[in-house]
């Protein structure tokens, strides 16, 4: 049995907040008790609204954030509690690309020193090999290497995100955690990402963890899906199976609510529009956390959490009390 | 030019470019720099100052008067040809005794900024990045030494140590770095949030090389607008200082020690009080000039 | 074909920046009918923003329209050709009797439109009692009215708070309500749903087609995505380096695009119903949007084009139509031109010689 690269149990995360001077600090619970695994060249999905915590979640997996409790192994050690010291030569292995390509590189730097820097904090191969290596990732993300003494301003969007891309790959990592990578980029800069990104999954083996709203490009980047709510990993599954079964009343409005591009389907669908809007998460209902806008809600959801369980097959998990009768 | 046979003709790789990159390729300074020199006021105070500098250190050395030397034969004179500014109570040549003073007030400003500037960085730029309870502490600590007026310090200072450069440099230094701590914790504290800080903390960099590779330098900006800023702040508390007669003593002397001698004859002899304050205008000018000038040229407004 | 409620012509907005000029916006035309839901697809400076900007007066100092027409029930709104302070407050004037009240505009956030120290019915009967010579009572009744029509529940109550306390969704609710207190003719929409969430996106889009329905509203709907426009509107036009590059109904965009630019886009976006092909990577365009500042003398996509030929470097194609509602600029469907300026040229080359 192949050992996941990633295994995370029952992971929490939570935010004080302020909200006057005078009252305890309040605790945003934003990410409440997720377990998920992701094997060797796999991509893992995840797709929520915003403030649904996945974003949280792939930061928290990395150790940005330290968690509050569960679980994080990454190839079966136990990093949870790992320090700074002890986590320096698994963050070699474990990278991250971000969502703002404009905010994510340093704007002193040139993109020589910005996708050399890894390297070079790892004390990696010497000044000259370093700017040979430095050339090849950007031939490898598409990028001209006589450009290797522009700054990152003088870049547009996509380019920026594929210096990102290259200064991830610099340390060749095995599991990388894309946080909405493509959100902030025009559509037809976002093909040519998505591209790159499975382009180098194929070659290097890779395993992502693919954060983003856009559920057209997270299907077809994926091969797994999450879905988040409120911090709770509502439905997992393969890819193609949630989208065209989803089992969660959540999952389904999703899905139904995604625009489509093409006149004729979206006239033809019948859409599940959703009542309201995601709860504070300050305030999270007791029972299911979805039980304030889901249109089946049964008295019994306002009182019971339901629990992420196997359900329709297929190793498809889901986390809906009608669904278990 | 395309001769129309080749019209319908693919075009061929070369020849589009997909990675083309219209802006110029610059880096930070040399952008900055070219923005400051478009700035006429700026580039005036610059000169005015570089030449005061210049002047200030060469000046005495090749002057053929010392700075100290009294010749009781030419007290009080008026601007000649051998006294350019003419000559004060004692007989000493007032353009050397002004650039002498320019040198030490000069000196003042410079190291006491310098000073501040260390300690003003290191300290804020430690509080914001640890943040928590670290920065609460430290920062606790510069609201109760900035709850004390300055002037205090300075004082104090001067009764302990004689009045002399040191004490008040010291004195400038007691909270001067106050304003540069506050200014580089806000900056850290905020710089920290963005991506680029997350990137090089997942990529394992150490917490010095994000303090100083990363969150520092993008703080330049504000750190050398408020350094422009804090140079003639301190040329001015030393010549405050050394009018009301508790700074530098004589025979040594400052701008501000050349205006407290010429203030018992003021109305008899208004020129030996006019050059020495003309010289703390013109440093003081300059300086402000400059740090309006930096300031727009580090945040340009019509900046893409 | 319906009544022509707004008309561009000739439309050309250049920008001055410190880097040089930029021209946005290039030769634009396009029209709106009366209730008429219009798509404009762009991505970033593809001049979708400002040309619609434009016909509010709404550009900034830096901007201005260099050449053009904005027809507006028949009175021209571009403030080409204005030189004089005193022609340009009696515009300023002019269109500040439109703006708010028969064209009005929805933006991409509403904290940026809403103002945070004033309660929502300040700022709602504020706008009605500007443009409309009515009580304050009937304002605030209109109002109250208004805001159950954009569906925000207790509206009595709703009336006496402030922005912060309406979630993201609602606020856009607000602005709509806002934006229909004078029952405009135009309803401008500035990509209002990108900050919003999926599920809630859906609802603001809905109630954008009812309220125009319902009161016969024309809507321009300025975006980047292809999915809002394809559920919402009946023409589309494509824009890219502040040029038209294609218009034409929804279905013809859709189903029948001819430009390369808008083939690559439609095949840039997944689309739902393709399943099992997963690890088929994506069409997708190459290269990065072109620099305004820099642009080449021809076709603005010439160098991102899969079929790009040499007259497309130094010529900027026609306007060629396919249908009534159908048009595309491309050298690739109008050799007929293209021939006809090559005869032409070599005359003139041969002339040269001789």
């Amino acid at each position: 049995m192949d050992q996941p690269v990633i295994k995370i149990e029952d992971l929490e995360k939570s935010f004080k907040v302020k909200s006057s001077s005078f009252k305890r600090p309040a605790r945003v619970r934003a990410v409440n008790k997720v377990s998920l695994e992701i094997k060797k060249g796999e991509t893992l999905g995840l797709v929520g609204e915003s403030g649904c915590g996945k974003s949280t979640l792939g930061r928290t997996i990395l150790k940005v954030h330290e968690p509050d409790g569960g679980k994080i192994l990454f190839e079966g050690t136990d990093i949870t509690g790992f320090s700074r010291a002890q986590m320096r030569p698994y963050r070699k292995r474990m990278q991250m690309i971000f969502q703002d390509p404009y905010a994510s590189l340093n704007p002193r730097f040139t993109v020589g020193e910005l996708i050399g820097e890894p390297m070079e904090i790892y004390d990696m191969y010497t000044r000259a090999e370093r700017e040979v290596r430095v050339q090849e990732l950007m031939r490898t993300v598409g990028l001209k290497p006589d450009h290797i003494r522009r700054y990152p301003h003088e870049f547009s969007g996509g380019q920026r995100q594929r210096i990102g891309i290259a200064r991830t790959l610099a340390l060749d990592p095995e599991f990388i955690v894309c946080d909405e990578p493509i959100s902030a980029l025009d559509v037809s800069i976002q093909s040519q990402i998505v591209n790159l990104l499975e382009k180098i999954q194929a070659e290097r083996q890779l395993s992502y963890l693919f954060i983003a709203h856009d559920l057209g490009m997270v299907r077809h980047i994926s091969h797994r899906i999450g879905v988040m709510y409120l911090g709770y990993l509502v439905e997992v599954g393969e890819a193609d199976e949630v989208y065209s079964h989803p089992l969660h009343p959540y999952t389904k409005a999703l899905m139904s609510a995604a625009p489509e591009p093409d006149p004729r389907a979206a006239r033809a669908r019948q859409r599940i529009m959703l009542e309201g809007e995601i709860p504070n998460p300050l305030d999270i209902p007791k029972g299911c956390p979805f039980c304030t806008r889901c249109p089946q809600a049964k008295p019994r959801c306002r009182e019971e959490r339901p629990e992420l369980k196997e359900a329709g097959g297929s190793g498809r998990q889901a986390a809906c009390l009608l669904l278990e009768g | 030019m395309l001769s129309p046979d080749e019209f319908f003709e693919p075009v061929e790789d070369w020849e589009r470019d997909t990675e083309y990159i219209a802006m110029e390729n610059k880096s930070f300074g040399r952008d900055v720099w070219s923005r400051f020199c478009r700035n006429r006021r700026a580039l005036f105070g610059l000169v005015c100052l570089t030449a005061v500098v210049v002047l200030a250190i060469f000046g005495p050395m090749v002057s053929p008067y010392p700075y100290d030397g009294m010749d009781v034969a030419v007290k009080n004179q008026g601007s000649s040809i051998a006294h350019w500014f003419g000559t004060d109570q004692f007989g000493r040549d007032t353009f050397t005794r002004v650039l002498y003073g320019a040198r030490i007030s000069l000196m003042i400003g410079f190291v006491a900024t310098a000073i501040n500037l260390v300690i003003g960085v290191l300290y804020g730029g430690i509080a914001g990045y640890v943040g928590g309870f670290a920065d609460m502490v430290l920062m606790r600590i510069v609201d109760i030494i900035y709850a004390v007026p300055a002037m205090v310090y300075m004082i104090l200072l001067m009764l302990l140590l004689g009045s002399n450069v040191y004490s008040v440099m010291i004195g400038i230094c007691v909270s001067g770095w106050i304003n540069m701590a506050r200014i580089v914790r806000s900056q850290v504290i905020s710089l920290k949030e963005q991506e680029f800080s997350v990137a090089a903390f997942v990529m394992g960099a150490s917490t010095r090389r994000i303090l100083f590779r990363h969150l520092l330098i993008n703080s330049l900006g504000p750190i050398i607008v408020s350094v422009t800023l804090m140079i003639p702040q301190a040329i001015f508390t030393e010549a405050f200082l050394s009018f009301i007669g508790i700074g530098i003593s004589a025979p040594m002397a400052s701008l501000g020690t050349l205006a407290q001698d010429a203030k018992m004859q003021l109305e008899i002899y208004p020129m030996q009080m006019i050059w020495p304050v003309a010289v703390i205008c013109l440093v003081i000018f300059s300086l402000n000039f400059m740090g309006e000038g930096l300031e727009e040229a580090l945040n340009p407004k019509g900046k893409r | 074909m319906g009544e022509r409620l707004l008309t561009i012509r000739d439309l050309n907005i250049e920008f001055d920046t410190p880097q040089g000029v930029v021209k946005a916006v290039r030769d634009v035309n396009f029209h709106v009918d009366k209730g008429e839901i219009l798509g404009i697809v762009g991505e970033s400076g593809s001049g979708k923003t400002v040309s619609v900007m434009s016909c509010l007066g709404l550009l900034t100092d830096n901007e201005k329209i260099v050449r053009g027409e904005i027809l507006f029930e028949g009175e021209n709104l571009s403030s080409a050709g204005i030189r004089t302070e005193k022609e340009r407050k009696r515009h300023e004037q002019f269109l500040n009797t439109i703006r708010g009240n028969k064209i009005s505009m929805i933006f991409q956030d509403p904290m940026t439109y809403l103002n945070p120290v004033l309660t929502i019915g300040t700022q709602l009967t504020e706008g009605i009692m500007t443009h409309q010579k009515c009580s304050k009572k009937e304002a605030w009744d209109k109002s109250v009215e208004l805001l159950r029509k954009v569906g925000i529940p207790g509206p009595e109550r709703r009336m006496y708070q402030y922005p912060y306390e309406f979630s993201g969704g609602m606020r856009q609710r607000i602005v709509i309500a806002i934006a229909l207190s004078c029952d405009p003719k135009l309803l401008i929409a500035d990509e209002p749903t990108t900050a919003l969430d999926v599920t809630v996106q859906a609802q603001i889009l809905e109630l954008i087609r009812e309220r125009a329905k319902a009161d016969n509203t024309s809507v321009i709907m300025i975006t980047h995505d292809l999915g809002v426009v394809a559920s919402l509107c009946e023409r589309i036009i494509i824009m890219y380096g502040g040029k038209v590059a294609e218009e034409g109904l929804a279905e013809e965009i859709f189903y029948e695009a001819k430009h390369p630019y808008t083939q690559g886009l439609l095949g840039s976006v997944v689309k739902r119903r393709q399943a099992g092909d997963r690890r088929e990577p994506l069409e997708s365009i190459p290269g990065t949007p072109p620099d305004l500042l820099k642009i080449n003398r021809g076709c603005p996509f010439m160098s991102r084009c899969p079929k790009a030929m040499k007259i497309c470097k130094d010529y900027i194609p026609a306007v060629t139509p396919f249908s009534q509602t159908h048009s595309l600029s491309c050298w690739l469907y109008c050799k007929e031109q293209a021939r006809e300026l090559v005869e032409r040229q070599k005359a003139e080359m041969g002339a040269g010689l001789g």
